[in-house]
């Protein structure tokens, strides 16, 4: 069953073309990662999922609605079925880990007193944060503790995709293996749909169960990890080499 | 989006509850409610729960589950899917450990007083120790290759000459009030043309050097604080430092000498526009002409008063300016630090300066100044 259906999706900023008429579809369960040069539009197509952008024309279909035709009050209520990772982790720096996850609980949810705790306890464990962490400040957190905060926090409603941009930089290459070995736990023991955005080649070859390389407002391939990695094409080809 | 549904079997000796449909995080709540409310007086029944039609659920659906499963001996659990076996399971692995509850934020009133109070006088130690700092710095300031000509030029156009605007707009309406206010008093005793020597002394002596003090506190102050603040975070100053450039030659004294020098000015800028709408306001409110006015202005204001007013302008010039850059070199870690940062900037300077004023006032009486 198709979890995102995009198609024709063409995307311009100013007069600069960045997505000629893309179309992919993403199926439960899959870790779908985007790849491409920098400036290829990767950050722009997830902006483009999660509603913080629009594209030109095209169309996205979420768990069979049409994102882009929502109004904002159905928007708001959509966004529950979504779960977002930014680069900078974007933890709301005035409040603590724990604290950060309860306001999503308290406002989406209405959970909050002694089962808001737990839950939360139960979700920093699932991310593998120890106990402490939760009644730290996110400026006490280390870059990649950080990560796995923000990762609790996207997870706090238990959404059925999860959408990260850019989830291992910055991160060590020990942390980024283990936070990719984080991701497919995740998937498996919630079955969550994953849409990465990553130029981690480690993280891309050895997760990825769908690879999609944009590269000059276009889609250059869209397949299998087995299969990027013979493909011919230049950017592939510079991608996987560097191995 | 919340279609949860309970139902509830109830016989004398057993309650047979089945929950079905979709039971997920964000319709949690109401489900939590309801089957707490039928469970209540229901000690002494055998509970089944059903959870077989139940056809989407999360961690949340299975951490209540479990915790009443654990909480009351009578709860029998049925109709697992695998799916919700292995979410139980998981769920049931990362809650083993008892822990205790979040620690809470807020410490009883007499530590916080206390840290509160430590806090503070370890703020001012460590102002003594940059201010220390900065007289040893001062020893290599007039080096060649330490003293930034350019940056102290930038710095009194941002700092001072920028501030002349809301500065004059201050000032002028300052001496509109006094002005005003003086002549409604003085006019019942017939001493109307004494509002000129009241105006004269009292802006020149301490009004406008106040003021402008105030306002630069808040303007440049402020913006030194925020400046090195954001570049402590984004590393600059640490970056700085690694290059073997010095951050207190850099930054800190081109701000503190900018002001430094040119607050006077600034202050003395700030007499005559007040001076002015003071003469404004005796025109048209006693009928003093301006020629009459400046003729009182010249017999009635000694230079001294003057020269005592543009004469502490460097020390609260410098009062604001070392507070400013040394609040925002204790900036650290987050965003929010800044403006916690800014704040006690602002708030310090003026006070500082107020302080000043006030000891400034008592040695002048006292050298009968």
């Amino acid at each position: 069953m198709s979890i995102i259906k995009a198609s024709n999706i063409v995307s311009k900023f100013d007069e600069r073309l960045v997505h000629d008429g893309i179309s992919f579809e993403v199926q439960k369960g899959e870790i779908f990662t985007i790849i491409g040069s920098s400036g290829s539009g990767k950050s722009t197509l997830l902006k483009e999922m999660i509603l913080l952008q629009k594209p030109f024309s095209g169309s996205i279909e979420i768990l069979g609605y049409d994102i882009l035709r929502f109004e904002e009050e159905e928007a708001k209520l959509f966004s529950k079925n979504w779960g977002v990772l930014f680069q900078s982790s974007a933890l709301f720096s005035s409040l603590t880990v724990a604290e950060n996850i309860a306001i999503v609980l308290k406002e989406h949810a209405d959970i909050t007193g002694s089962f808001a705790d737990e839950l939360i306890r139960y979700k920093l464990s699932l991310v593998g944060l120890p106990p402490f962490a939760a009644s730290l400040y996110p400026s006490e957190l280390s870059g990649g503790m950080k990560k796995r905060a923000a990762l609790a926090r996207a997870l706090a409603l238990e959404p059925s995709i999860l959408f990260l941009d850019e989830p291992t930089s910055g991160l060590d290459p020990i942390s980024s293996r283990a936070f990719d070995t984080l991701i497919l736990s995740l998937r498996k023991a919630l079955g969550v749909t994953f849409v990465i955005v990553s130029h981690d080649m480690h993280t891309v070859a050895d997760i990825s169960s769908k690879i999609m390389a944009l590269h000059d407002t276009k889609i250059v391939f869209l397949g299998g990890v087995e299969e990027a990695a013979k493909c011919p094409h230049p950017f592939l080809r510079s991608f996987f080499d560097t191995k | 989006m919340a279609n949860t549904d309970v139902e509830v079997l109830k016989t004398e000796r057993s309650l047979y509850l089945k929950i079905k449909g979709e039971w997920r995080t964000s319709s949690f709540t109401l489900t939590q409610k309801r089957i707490t409310d039928v469970l209540q007086d229901s000690e002494n029944l055998l509970i089944h729960i059903d959870v077989s039609e139940l056809t989407s659920f999360d961690s949340s659906a299975a951490l209540f589950l479990l915790k009443l499963k654990k909480e009351r001996q009578n709860i029998k659990l049925t109709g697992f899917s695998p799916p919700l076996k292995s979410l139980f399971r998981l769920v049931l692995a990362h809650t083993k450990e008892k822990q205790a509850a979040f620690v809470p934020h807020k410490k009883p009133l007499l530590e916080r007083l206390g840290r509160h109070t430590y806090n503070k006088a370890a703020d001012f130690l460590s102002y003594t120790e940059f201010f220390g700092s900065l007289v040893i710095g001062l020893g290599s300031l007039f080096k060649k290759e330490n003293f930034r000509f350019s940056s102290i030029v930038r710095q009194i156009e941002l700092s001072s000459v920028n501030a002349l605007p809301i500065v004059a707009l201050s000032a002028f309406l300052i001496g509109v009030v006094v002005t005003y206010q003086g002549a409604l008093q003085l006019e019942k005793f017939g001493a109307a043309i004494f509002t000129v020597d009241l105006v004269g002394i009292s802006i020149t002596r301490e009004l406008a050097p106040l003021l402008t003090a105030v306002v630069i506190a808040g303007r440049s102050g402020a913006s030194y604080t925020s400046e090195l603040g954001v570049m402590k975070i984004t590393e600059e100053i640490d970056a700085m430092k690694t290059m073997g450039l010095s951050p207190l030659f850099f930054l800190v004294f081109p701000r503190i000498l900018a002001l430094t020098l040119t607050l006077w000015l600034v202050i003395l800028f700030a007499d005559i526009v007040a001076v002015m709408g003071g003469m404004m306001v005796a025109k048209l409110q006693l009928g003093i002409s301006y020629t009459e006015f400046l003729n009182r202005l010249q017999t009635s204001l000694a230079l001294k008063h003057i020269l005592v007013g543009l004469f502490k302008a460097p020390f609260f010039a410098f009062l604001i300016a070392s507070i400013g850059v040394f609040r925002g070199l204790q900036v650290k870690g987050s965003s929010e630090s800044i403006g916690i940062m800014t704040t006690h900037s602002v708030v310090n300077s003026i006070f500082a300066v107020i302080a000043c004023d006030a000891v400034f006032a008592v040695i002048f009486t006292g050298l009968g100044i």
